[in-house]
Order: structure tokens, then sequence, then C-alpha cells
């Protein structure tokens, strides 16, 4: 499901995904840090929650703010997986009306579609910023572990500025490629 | 109509909050507006986000008018919390009469950024376990409870039980599933919740109906939307807000609380009410939990101590009405 | 410009956008965005957005998504699609179009771990379609019964569609995996069905394979029952025992992954395979469910669903008629649009509608059954020609058999989907005995 990366059969593209281009090594690197990144913090939420239910269902009692662990966990963890389902033109999209053109303007409207999805990254971004200063300005908190909400955003913010710049790698991809 | 007030919120249609409250403030507003006034209720978060982030939809003005509890945003609104504080609170008339008067003499800098409509609170927290009947302390220890508030988190955990920590939603599947085996909240969910055939047994706590905790709800109006009203149609609102609408939800709320008691009561469920008399050792379990709060909000620069004698005197009097 | 006009002007850019291969997440959010600055203002707009994506992805009730893509990736390392093949094909394989059967039977198993139709196609078909070549089974068979297979993936609980339908039309999640156990087994015998007739027409496209003995169909059970175990842990676990469907999605995700350890020879690189898998599928899933999210709060500010329920109540048409519609709809859709957006999209406007139509039912039992007969249909839109994604997956590992002998491979299938549909719309009983019985 690695899309570019595909090793195995089964690993090629499983639906409709975007035309494969190629971005600086850098981004695609940075890009490979932060789903890491988010994988362990996913896999971390995997262990807590069966360490979790192992201690309630022997020891009587969880980890005590076991749920809103996994909330923090899954947003660092999805916001992390953003840059890299992007750079292997893993979000899907519909190719029936458009899989009888050439590559070329293919290219070019793809091009066009993470344009969009760049400035929509970006317009998220900058609200985001408002929102995480926000949440540490009054003190918001997890209930039982009295954990800043803020906290995540330095994980956040900076995963979706690296989306941005990937947006902005893969329209140029696409454009070197409408032009070849 | 001039104006169209958009009021949003995380509950379903039928919920006491809507039936008991936004619908009949939406006909006395229309109404005494003329029809100048248009109020569209959006219920269960349909125009979108989460219920923490309801307070600010109201105070940002993404919607005109919000309903949300203050404890969503744990940490946001500690002032409120006083009524969270453990064997404090009574009926919803009772509290909510209480809670007019601490909003004016306390809750002004929380409530900054928004028009508070109505301050206001349920009827006080009950204790609800699938098999276990609690009768005293002991019998908490070791019960698995959902906590409605970070108060009551500390104050089920000072109480012997494990506090859980869980989105209201979650609750019935929880329950079903042994995730937890009870639930502090007040009857009146009971009917979102449908969980009367999975909690077979109930706490009150001093007297028929006396609880354990309660929350503060708060219906905020954008304040840019009010100062953009005409003189008179402002007053329209101000005659819908406040004491005014004070006893219509608190009256609303002990209405359904008494409702869902006694569907539960038909059930077969059993009611246990524990004397006032034998609340001290629960009141002693749980009194560092009022310490807590106290010395946190003395920290913080406030006469903690004064503002709970205060919050007492008022549900007194209130009660003595 | 009217609320409904607006709406419905809306969904015509959404689809124009769709149709030019902007990714469908980004065609939500962008006509969300674009609709909500028009329709209600830009600065509430701005407002509302500081902290919306954050508290999309911190949702404890979503956050059981990736994790059952964790378990479905894991599972796939894990080499349990080998197993679950053998053991289907030691006990069907020497009937004529047995080893057609097996796929099926190991698809279902599969889809009984895995929570996606795509991949569970995917992964059955690397180790059910080189045996079915081997054994001289045509083309058409070959393809067409995986193809089909696969879509036991969605059904067949865990389920993400099932997981969103159950979220979006505020139902337990395991009350919709317990009412999909019985639709889902009808379809997996239906496709056995439809491969014994259709060898029965035409012999030489699925030979009889050999026939195993019995020590070898129980070493064959042997390998399968840790399988099993799981797919009991995770379902009756989360309906009857003992955890919340994130817990059962973690705790299926971890004995996965540690049969895939054990197993499956994953290895640290391994785990990091399925790890960007996971990351790919579920940042794919919650760019739409953010765009779903933002696009529906601009269309519930346009009050478009109120008013077309409104007006679809009115119209004197009889509920039955308005479920035919609908669910005529999903199968027109389904030919050209990917089926979750499809979902995150409709069912905020279709599960009003439904809920206050009169079945003869409780609203609860209705929207369960709504809910299960929608996600039947949308999966029969992955083996309908043109845009048939399964059969496109299955086509593609089979170089050498045209696309129009797969799509005619799986006509006896829509033929059994056909026929399944119409007994799950004559009788609700078969998708709400189970939830009633276990009440
Ligand atoms: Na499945
Ligand atoms: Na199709």
């Amino acid at each position: 499901m690695t899309g570019q990366e595909g090793g195995e059969a089964g690993d090629a593209a499983l639906t409709e995904h975007a035309l494969p281009v190629s971005v600086p090594g850098w981004i695609a690197a940075l890009c490979r840090f932060f789903a890491a990144l988010g994988g362990a913090v996913l896999l971390a939420m995997m262990l807590m929650t069966v360490a979790s239910v192992l201690r309630r269902s022997f020891l009587g009692a969880p980890i005590p703010g076991d749920f809103e662990l996994v909330e923090l966990g899954s947003a660092v963890a999805i916001f992390c997986f953003l840059p890299w389902c992007q750079v292997t033109g893993g979000n899907v999209l519909v190719d029936f009306f458009t899989s009888k053109s050439t590559p070329r303007s293919n290219h070019l409207l793809e091009a066009a579609g993470d344009l969009l999805y760049l400035l929509i990254a970006a317009l998220l971004a900058w609200r985001l910023f408002h929102g995480g200063a926000e949440m540490r300005e009054y003190g918001e908190q997890t209930m039982v572990l009295r954990i800043p909400l803020w906290w995540t955003f330095p994980i956040i913010l900076p995963a979706m500025l690296l989306l941005v710049a990937t947006c902005a790698a893969t329209t140029i991809g696409h454009l070197r490629k409408a032009r070849a | 109509q001039e104006v169209t007030l958009r009021v949003h919120h995380f509950l379903s249609a039928d919920a006491p909050i809507q039936k008991g409250v936004l619908e009949p403030w939406d006909k006395m507003v229309e109404d005494q507006s003329g029809g100048r006034i248009d109020v569209q209720i959006y219920p269960s978060m349909q125009l979108g986000g989460r219920p923490p982030q309801l307070f600010d939809q109201a105070r940002d003005g993404v919607v005109d008018i919000a309903w949300t509890l203050l404890g969503y945003t744990p940490g946001r609104f500690p002032l409120s919390e006083v009524f969270e504080l453990p064997f404090l609170s009574g009926s919803a008339a009772e509290t909510t009469a209480a809670l007019q008067e601490y909003q004016k003499k306390y809750m002004a800098d929380e409530l900054a950024g928004v028009h508070p409509l109505l301050i206001h609170a349920p009827a006080a927290y009950k204790l609800h376990t699938k098999d276990k009947a609690v009768a005293g302390v002991a019998d908490l220890a070791g019960l698995k409870v959902r906590a409605p508030s970070r108060t009551m988190t500390d104050g089920l955990n000072a109480l012997g039980a494990t506090a859980v920590g869980m989105p209201v939603p979650e609750v019935p599947q929880a329950l079903t599933s042994g995730v937890i085996d009870g639930a502090v909240i007040p009857w009146e969910v009971f009917g979102s919740l449908r969980i009367e055939s999975v909690t077979r047994n109930h706490t009150e706590f001093g007297s028929e109906n006396g609880g354990l905790s309660s929350a503060v709800m708060a219906l905020v109006m954008n304040q840019a939307a009010y100062n953009a009203l005409p003189d008179d149609l402002k007053q329209v609102i101000d005659a819908n807000s406040g004491a005014a609408l004070a006893d219509l939800a608190g009256t609303a709320f002990d209405k359904a609380e008494a409702a869902e008691r006694q569907k539960a009561i038909d059930a077969g469920n059993t009611v246990t009410v524990i004397p006032e008399e034998n609340l001290d050792e629960w009141r002693q379990a749980s009194q560092p939990v009022i310490d807590t709060w106290v010395k946190a909000m003395t920290d913080a620069g406030h006469d903690g101590q004064a503002m709970l004698d205060d919050a007492r005197a008022m549900l007194d009097r209130a009660r003595a009405e | 410009m009217t609320g409904i006009a607006a709406g419905l002007s809306a969904f015509a850019v959404l689809l124009a956008l769709m149709a030019v291969r902007v990714p469908i997440g980004v065609s939500m959010l962008a006509v969300g965005l674009g609709g909500y600055a028009l329709w209600t203002g830009t600065t509430p707009l701005l407002a509302f957005l500081k902290t919306s994506t954050y508290y999309q992805f911190s949702t404890y009730s979503l956050s059981v998504i990736p994790l059952f893509v964790l378990m479905g990736e894991f599972a796939t390392k894990a080499g349990m699609s080998r197993a679950l093949y053998r053991t289907a094909a030691a006990f069907l394989g020497h009937r004529r179009g047995g080893l057609a059967m097996a796929s099926i039977g190991g698809c279902a198993a599969f889809g009984a771990i895995c929570g996606s139709s795509l991949a569970t196609a995917a992964t059955m078909g690397q180790v059910a379609l080189p045996e079915m070549r081997r054994y001289n089974y045509s083309g058409a068979l070959a393809t067409g019964s995986l193809a089909a297979g696969g879509t036991l993936g969605i059904l067949i609980p865990p389920s993400v569609i099932l997981v969103l339908y159950a979220l979006m039309a505020e139902m337990s999640i395991a009350t919709m995996f317990v009412a999909a156990m019985i639709p889902g087994i009808l379809a997996a015998l239906g496709y056995m069905l439809a491969v014994a007739v259709f060898v029965r027409r035409y012999p030489e496209d699925g030979p009889a394979g050999p026939r195993a003995t019995w020590p070898e169909r129980l070493a064959a059970l042997q390998e399968t029952w840790s399988l099993i175990l799981i797919f009991v842990l995770v379902i009756v676990g989360m309906y009857r025992g003992w955890f919340t469907p994130t817990e059962a999605a973690s705790v299926g995700a971890f004995c996965t992954g540690l049969l895939a350890v054990l197993y499956g020879g994953m290895r640290l690189r391994g785990i990091a395979d399925c790890l960007r898998g996971t990351a790919v599928t579920s940042a794919m899933i919650f760019l739409i469910l953010l765009g779903a999210e933002i696009f529906n709060a601009f269309l519930a500010q346009t009050r478009t669903p109120m008013l077309l329920a409104a007006a679809i109540q009115d119209s004197g048409l009889s509920p039955m008629m308005i479920l035919l519609a609908i669910l005529a709809l999903y199968l027109a859709l389904g030919c050209v649009m990917d089926s979750m957006s499809m979902l995150l999209l409709t069912i905020p406007i279709f599960y009003p509608i439904i809920a206050g139509l009169d079945f003869g039912m409780s609203r609860e039992e209705t929207l369960i059954w709504f809910g299960i007969l929608a996600v039947v249909v949308v999966e029969v839109g992955l083996i309908t020609p043109p845009v048939g994604m399964n059969v496109f997956i299955i086509n593609g590992m089979a170089r050498d058999v045209p696309m129009i002998e797969s799509f005619r491979g799986v006509l006896p299938f829509l033929i059994s989907d056909i026929i399944r549909i119409a007994l799950l719309v004559a009788f609700p009983a078969i998708t709400l005995g189970l939830v009633r019985l276990l009440g």
C-alpha cells in the first residue's frame, strides 16, 4: 500500500491514486521521518491500550487516562501521516473520466489538484497555529492526566508545514512531467 | 424576519435541553419579537466540530448561540468548578438559582468575550452501577466509574473507586462491556443514553434525589451578534435570559430528572438513598478534593475559601426558597 | 440563492472537481471551505478552522480506524492468506470449481481480520490466483471469484465502512458488526453457489483439483485456529465481553502483529512496512473524513439535508419506494465513485430521511437494516463496470487476462448480489435476527 514504494504485487496501488512524480530527496526523507514518528506513536497507542485492557482485566483498574492518551496519540499520528500519504500519491481520486486523456493533461490536472491541496493545507496550518496558541493561553488540558492540549502542537504544526512543502513539491513534480 | 440566530449544541433533538429549554425559548423570542427574530436550532453538532469547541464557536461567531458544558474544556473555567465539588449541589432549580448569583459575583472574567444568556445546572449527579449496589463508601472500592469532570475524577479516586475519563457517547457501550462498572451522571441523561437496562442500581446522597456532584452548563451568545441587535430586539433577548430563563431551565431539568428516575424504578431497578446522617464518611473521604480546589484557587490569586463558602450560602438560600 | 439551491450547486461543483482528478478529500475540503465562506462568511470560517482539524483527528471513536487498518496490514504480513486459502482448498478443492469456492472462503475468512475490500482482494489474489491458474482455471472465473470474494472484506466484520456508518448514524459499532454477520455469511454462500452454477454451465472453466486427505485437512485447520481465535476475541469481545471498539482493534492488531512476528517472519523492517502502509491508508481516510466534516458543516448551514428530508417525506412516496430509489442511486454512483467517500457524503443526508420513515420497525432497527443494505450495495459497486476497483486490482495481477474477461467472470457474482439485495430488502429479519437474538 506504499504507492511508489511498491515491492510486492499487492502493494501496487490498491485504489485510484495520483500518478507518481519525483520530489526532492530531503522532502521525501522528512515525510518518511514524520511517518515513522506517527507510526511509533500509533504503535505505542496500541501497546498502551492493550496494557490498559490487561491491567483492567487482572488488576481491576485501567491505566489512568488511557482514553485521553488515545485521543492525543491519534491526533499526533494522523497529522504525521498526512505528508507521507501525499508524497506517495496515496490520496484517492476518481480517474474514470480522465482515464482516456493523455498523461500530459492528467499531470496538469493533478498539478492543479495538488496546488489546491497546498492552499488548503496552508490555510489549515495557519488556523491551527492560532488554535494551539489559544489552547495554551486558556490552559486547556486533558481531564484525568491534565496534560496541556497544546503540547502536541510542536509536532502537529511542523507536520502541517511539511505537508505544505510536500504539496508544493508534488505540484512542481507534476508540472515537470507535463512538460516532459 | 430581520435577524437569524443559529443555536448549536451537541445533544440530540429530543434531549431535555432542546425540548424543555431551547424550543420554548425559541418560541418566546420569536413571538415577543413579532417574528423579527428567527431562531434556528441545530442539535447533534450539525454545524460541525466537537463539543469542546462549542464555547469558542459562540465567542468567535462561528454560530450565534451555543449551549455547552463548561467542564468540556478542563482547565479553562476553574472558578465554575466549585459546583462540581462533591456533595454541594442540589436540584436543578436550586443549583441554577445559586449559579445566577455566583455568575454575577465571580464568573464575569471567565465568560468575557461572550454574552451569557443562561448559566445553569442539571440536577445533582447520582451514582449508577451495573451489578453492585453501593450503600457505603466501602462498596466503591475497586469499582471502575466514569467521571464527568476533572474534579470528580479526583473525587471518585478519593472515595476508593477508579475514575475513568471517557467521552459520554462511549458510556453505554463501556457499561455493557464491563469497561466501566458505573457512571456518575444525572438521571436526565438516561433518556438519550438508554442505559436503564444496563445500570440496575442507583445511589442518591443525603436525601431522595440528592447527588454527588454537578456541572455548569452555559447558553452563550456571540457578543457582536448581540451588540448588532436593535435596542428593542436586545430587550427581547434580555427579557428571556438570565434569571428569567433560569426558572424555565431548572424546572425542565428537574422534570426530566423525575421522569427518568421513575422509568428506572418502573423497570425494577434499585434506588438506594444514603441518609443524611450516614453521609459523614463520604464527606470525610472526599474532603481532600475540596481542599485541593480551594488551594488551587488560592494559588491562582483568588480567595478560594470565600468562594466556596459563598457558593454554599447561595445554594442554602436557593434551597430555602 | 436559496439554501437548497446552494447545497445542490455545491454538490455539482464537488462532482466536477472529483471528475478532474482532484483527490476526493481535497475536493470536499475545497467545496466545503468555499461554500462555507460564501454562505456563512469568512470570519466564522476562519474561527471554525482554528481547532476543527485537531479535534477531527483527536476523536476517540475514530481512533479505531488506523488500528483496524494496522491489523489488516499485520494480517497480510503474517501470511494468513496462504493458510486460509490452503484450508479452504483442502475441503473444497476436489470439486468442480472448488478452488474458486476456496478463494471465496479464504476471502471471507480474511475479511474477518481485515477491514478493507481492496486489501482482501489483493492479499487473497496473491495466493489464490497462481493456484487457480496452475489448475487451468479460466481467467474469467479465477479473477471474477477473487474480485467478488474481496467485497466480503467490508461486509464481514471488522469493517472500516461499517465503523464510519455507525459513527455517522450514531449507532453502536458492535451492533453494526453483529448485524453484518448473517448477510456476510449469506454473501459467501451465495458466491459459492454462483461458482457452482457457473462451472455446471462451463465445466472447462473450473476443473476439479486434487482431493486432500483427512490428515491434510486437519493439518490445514491447525494453521488457521489462531486466526479464528483473534476474530472471536475481537468481535465477541467487543459485543459481549470486554472492550470498546478501539480496545478491540488494539488487541486485534497486537495479536495479529504477534502472529506475523512468530509465523510470518516479520521483523523490524516488516513492522515499518506495515506502519507505512497504515500511514497512507489512514491519512487518506482521515483527509476524506475532514473534507466530509467541513462539507457537511457547510451543507447544514444551507439546511439542504433538512429541507430534502422534509420534501421527500411530503412527497407521498411509500417508504419502500424511497428506500429503493436511494439504493438505486448508490448502485449508479458506485459504478464511478469510491465507496467510502460516497457513504460519507450521502449518509448525513439519507439517514435522517430513513430514520423518519416507517418500515414497521423501531428507528434503531431501521437504521441498522439500512446501514447494512447501504454497505452491501456500495460493495457491489466494487465489481461493477466501468469502475470496479476490485476487478482492476485482480486483473492487474493476472496480466494475461483481458479486462473484459474479468468483468465477464464477475457477472455470476453480480447476479448473486442482486438476489441477495432483494432478499435483504424483503426480509429485514435476515439482518436483524442476530441483533435481536443477542439483544
Ligand atoms: Na472485514
Ligand atoms: Na463500480
